[in-house]
């Protein structure tokens, strides 16, 4: 059992206050980063390796290197806490239980790109996480570590919540920055990137609640612990959400290249029933391809593994499902998601993502047509890499591989009007 | 000198400024890719993505109007990747729009249609059910929306933001029930509301003066400019069975760019409202009887000659054309020397810092040029009029203006009526002609040729659509009906001669002809034009607007 770190102080009784997260060590990292310049923070998180947790995997040191050393511009530091992708919950267990973390290391990170304020997007749905954070905020404050002068270093920075108002699309990047400047939340067209021109064209960096909670275990323990933990080119611990036909479904914390079935056997304590077998898994979040219960047999679970095995880590919200699925009716769910909250600014996103979901929709229903699966995959392929963000891409990916996964169930429901599965 | 770049497309060459995007260099090598939502006059939104290109060393197509040109770069706009991308986009398009094209007013200049015909499938496989949204919404005095239509371009969203910086305009709803809408409590009612209608690639927003009138196939244009105001804007006149169907602006970078204010849009319905004067007519008791028109010059000749310098005087519009003002000029120079003409103001309002000028005349600055009294201030023609309705003045020739609306001008119907001294040349019975002695029909907008000179000092065309209403003619052909019988030989057969004996004889014109004025016109040196004055890029901000 490797030691927990982002997940310390879950389950520790008043894990939330001050008192408990300094008594508990925390702060340190923090004391120590305000007498060190920013570079040097800077350094120590890019030669850890630290990969973006919010789906995309990115180097974090790299991106906050893009940040202009020369700029007379204000600088952000947005916290990109709208966790909305179906089936992922880790950042709002960690604002939840352990929201001093959270906030050491967006301090941290603050001060690593010279950003004075950092402002804190939050799903709007997430009241508990906001007042937790806000609660927070507001006791590091009185505190000093929070503020123009932090503990008399002359280092300052200023933290600010602000709530979404339930729209997906503002977990992309640019839409977020739209919605925090008061517009309405499109995708922006890149170039020009948000280091560059970003919230209120000021630079600004823009990171995920979890990347940014490694920070301070960076910072106390050096990138070269760091990079101990892990497998190449992905490093360090990560939550894991588990969900579906488990018998213990949570967050889980392990390092990066964790197997899939040890975390779906060991942690999630294997299948729900023990009449059922492992049918698929979805392996990080609605947008990644699904895995058939064959595929899962040796998946090591981090960026690059799961990219060689065209899905993606993305969230790492896991969802499981057993032999009792109808995958048609799955698919179904997923994409009403996804015609749901595209935001509609791009053709091929607006149309196709709804135009597939109605055909599965009608195939579900039994009203199915020959030719309906080769017309969604044709569909697929005039929505990928066809838009200004990747949400089209994100809503066609579980639709192909369902559907060339399991192209046997889908042709049984649209030839026989029904679905074949037994009842459950 | 900005610095330049070469790139190829489709195998041609193009050498393009830094900066340029990939559509803009497509268009210089006349493969200007398929696009909705790119308009060169706004800014770059990027979301139809029908303007997809292939660009060696990218993996994924792009689309042109959001990638800038690079040095070497090799661009395929035609190749199968691009167009199965691009026909893929159009399907998207097509796949909840209507199918009433038999009655929308888009159809034969739809961009929906024209591209179907170019990357559209025989047939669809779009199996469900088309969305529904309202159709016939008046978002405006002059603008209806069919939301059904809307391709959510949002062209008329950054039109307002950008170009009157109104923001009546906004996207409302998410995802595929996106609807273009106005805010609460707005209405689209700026004073350029109906550009919003030619820069809708779609049939989705139609201007209520002209939707279900025509079919566009069936309208011919006739690039001309706009008589409004000092401005002269260039416009296309939609003719068919002889009359005008609409007027829409004419690219000219250098005086409207691609736009025009509403007021001059619907100008020429006075054309087909207000009562005209039909026939050459006579007093005669209390009505009017009908003369021939050799008669009527005539007339207007005795008069003038039995009146002389001192008794006669000419009081011309700015709305009239060079040519005919050429004619006025030498009535005054050769058969009446002295003979007092003026040119008098007519102002509205102010100057709007964009297309509206307060001068509401079409050729001020042409009447300047040539040397006339253009009354700024209004001195001369009070004067003039002070003098008349004092009885000096027994024979008034009024050119296309109103007397009853000048200052003074009711006095002077009252005194100069009564002697029948009233000479009325108008294409309507306006406020003075039932006082005249003498009415004469005159040829009113699109029904003849020449040259007006914008505030600026460019002379542009004025074109004929339609033919002059019964017996109307330009205001030069009457004038120089009367020259002649003034014994001043003077005659033409069209705008075109007397536009060539001006360059030869006013210098402010030299130069000009009739040919050179096709297309975006021509700055007058003399006037100080510049060769190159880029149109206003729109109405200024309002005071204390701040919009991101």
């Amino acid at each position: 059992m490797t030691e927990k770190l982002l997940t310390r102080n879950v389950g520790v009784a008043g894990s939330a206050t001050l008192a408990v997260y300094e008594q508990r060590g925390g702060y340190q990292s923090l004391k120590k980063a305000v007498t060190l310049p920013p570079e040097s923070v800077a350094d120590e998180v890019k030669k850890s390796g630290l990969r973006g947790r919010g789906g995309a995997g990115f180097p974090t040191g790299m991106k906050w290197s893009f940040m202009p050393k020369d700029s007379p511009k204000p600088r952000y530091l947005i916290v990109n806490a709208d966790e909305s992708e179906p089936g992922t919950f880790k950042d709002r267990l960690l604002m939840e239980e352990d929201p001093h973390l959270c906030l050491e290391g967006f301090i941290i990170s603050a001060h690593a790109i010279r950003a004075k304020t950092v402002f804190v997007y939050v799903r709007g749905e997430f009241v508990k996480p906001y007042r937790m954070m806000q609660a927070a905020i507001d006791e590091a404050r009185a505190k000093g570590y929070v503020g123009r002068n932090i503990l008399g270093s002359g280092v300052g920075c200023e933290v600010v919540m602000h709530r979404g108002a339930g729209a997906y699309i503002c977990g992309e990047e640019t839409a977020l920055m739209e919605s925090l400047e008061g517009k309405r939340g499109y995708p922006r067209l890149k170039p020009p990137f948000p280091a560059v021109a970003g919230l209120y064209g000021c630079p600004t960096t823009i990171n995920n609640v979890e990347t940014l909670a490694n920070v301070p275990f960076i910072l106390e323990r050096g990138a070269d612990w760091y990079l101990t933990i892990g497998r190449e080119k992905n490093t360090g611990p990560k939550l894991y959400c588990l969900s579906g036909h488990l018998k213990k479904p949570g967050v889980y914390e392990a390092p990066l290249g964790t197997q899939l079935m040890t975390l779906v056997n060991e942690m999630g304590g294997g299948l729900w029933r023990g009449d059922r077998k492992l049918k698929a898994i979805i392996p990080g979040g609605a947008s990644a391809a699904v895995l058939t219960s064959a595929e899962c047999a040796d998946v090591p679970m981090d960026f690059d593994s799961l990219a060689a095995r065209k899905t993606m880590l993305g969230s790492a919200g896991v969802m499981v499902l057993d032999d009792s699925v109808c995958m048609v009716r799955a698919l179904e769910r997923l994409l009403r998601f996804f015609a749901h909250e595209s935001c509609g600014q791009c053709t091929p996103c607006r149309v196709g993502v709804d135009w597939i979901h109605r055909i599965v929709k009608r195939i579900e229903a039994g009203d199915g047509q020959t030719g309906d699966c080769e017309t969604l995959l044709d569909v697929c392929d005039n929505m990928v890499g066809k838009t200004i963000c990747v949400f089209s891409d994100a809503a066609a990916m579980p639709a192909t591989s369902f559907v060339n996964k399991f192209r046997g169930e889908f042709d049984d429901h649209i030839k026989q009007g029904r679905c074949t599965l037994p009842e459950a | 000198m900005p610095e330049t770049i070469r790139l190829t497309i489709d195998g041609k060459q193009v050498e393009v400024e830094k900066g340029t995007s990939v559509i803009e260099a497509a268009r210089v090598a006349g493969v200007m890719p398929p696009h909705y939502c790119y308009h060169a006059g706004l800014t770059v939104a990027g979301n139809c993505r029908m303007c997809l290109v292939e660009i060696e060393k990218m993996p994924k197509l792009v689309t042109s109007c959001t990638t800038q040109a690079g040095d070497g770069m090799v661009v395929l706009t035609r190749s199968e990747k691009v167009k199965k991308g691009v026909a893929g986009v159009e399907e998207f398009l097509l796949a909840n729009h209507p199918l009433d094209c038999p009655i929308c007013d888009q159809a034969g200049e739809c961009r929906l249609q024209e591209y179907s015909f170019k990357y559209g499938k025989a047939d669809g496989r779009f199996r469900e059910h088309r969305m529904n949204f309202k159709k016939d919404v008046e978002v405006g005095p002059h603008v209806v929306l069919d939301s059904e239509r809307c391709i959510m371009c949002t062209r008329c969203v950054r039109f307002c933001d950008e170009i009157t910086k109104t923001g009546e305009l906004g996207v409302f709803q998410r995802g595929l029930h996106n609807e273009i809408g106005i805010f609460p409590g707005r209405a689209l009612d700026n004073a350029y509301s109906g550009n919003v209608v030619d820069i809708c690639p779609v049939g989705a927003l139609t201007l209520k003066e002209f939707r279900f009138r025509k079919r566009v196939w069936f309208i011919r244009d006739v690039p001309s400019v706009c008589g409004a105001c000092a401005t002269g804007c260039n416009v296309n006149v939609g003719t068919g069975e002889n009359r005008i169907y609409r007027l829409t602006p004419r690219e000219n970078p250098n005086v409207n760019g691609w736009w025009m204010c509403d007021e001059g849009r619907l100008s020429y319905k006075a054309t087909l409202e207000a009562p005209r004067i039909v026939n050459p007519e006579a007093r005669a008791g209390s009505g009017f009887e009908t003369i021939r028109l050799p008669d009527a010059a005539s007339r207007v000749a005795d008069r003038l000659r039995s009146a002389g310098a001192s008794g006669a005087a000419v009081i011309a519009s700015a709305n009239l054309t060079v040519e005919d003002l050429w004619i006025v000029k030498r009535l005054v120079a050769e058969a009446i020397p002295s003979l007092r003409a003026v040119v008098p103001e007519r102002q509205r309002g102010a100057d709007d810092g964009f297309l509206i000028r307060a001068d509401r005349t079409a050729n001020r600055k042409g009447a300047e040029l040539l040397g006339f009294d253009v009354d700024r201030g209004g001195a001369s023609t009070r004067s003039l009029l002070a003098d008349a309705a004092a009885g000096k003045i027994t024979t008034l020739l009024v050119l296309g203006e109103d007397l009853s609306t000048l200052p003074g001008g009711v006095a002077v119907l009252a005194a100069i009526g009564v002697t029948g001294g009233l000479v009325v040349v108008d294409p309507f019975v306006n406020g003075a002609a039932p006082h005249a002695g003498l009415r004469i029909p005159a040829a009113a907008y699109g029904e003849f040729e020449g040259t007006y000179v914008n505030v600026t000092g460019r002379a542009q065309r004025v074109r004929r659509g339609v033919t002059p209403r019964a017996s109307s003619l330009p205001y030069w052909q009457f004038l120089s009906l009367v020259l002649g019988k003034l014994g001043v030989a003077a005659a033409f057969g069209a705008a075109p001669e007397i536009l060539k004996e001006i360059a030869a004889a006013v210098p402010a014109f030299a130069g000009v002809t009739w040919t050179a004025l096709r297309g975006s016109g021509l700055p007058l040196a003399a006037s100080g034009a510049a060769a190159r004055a880029p149109a206003p890029l729109g109405l200024p901000a309002p005071a204390g607007a701040a919009r991101g």
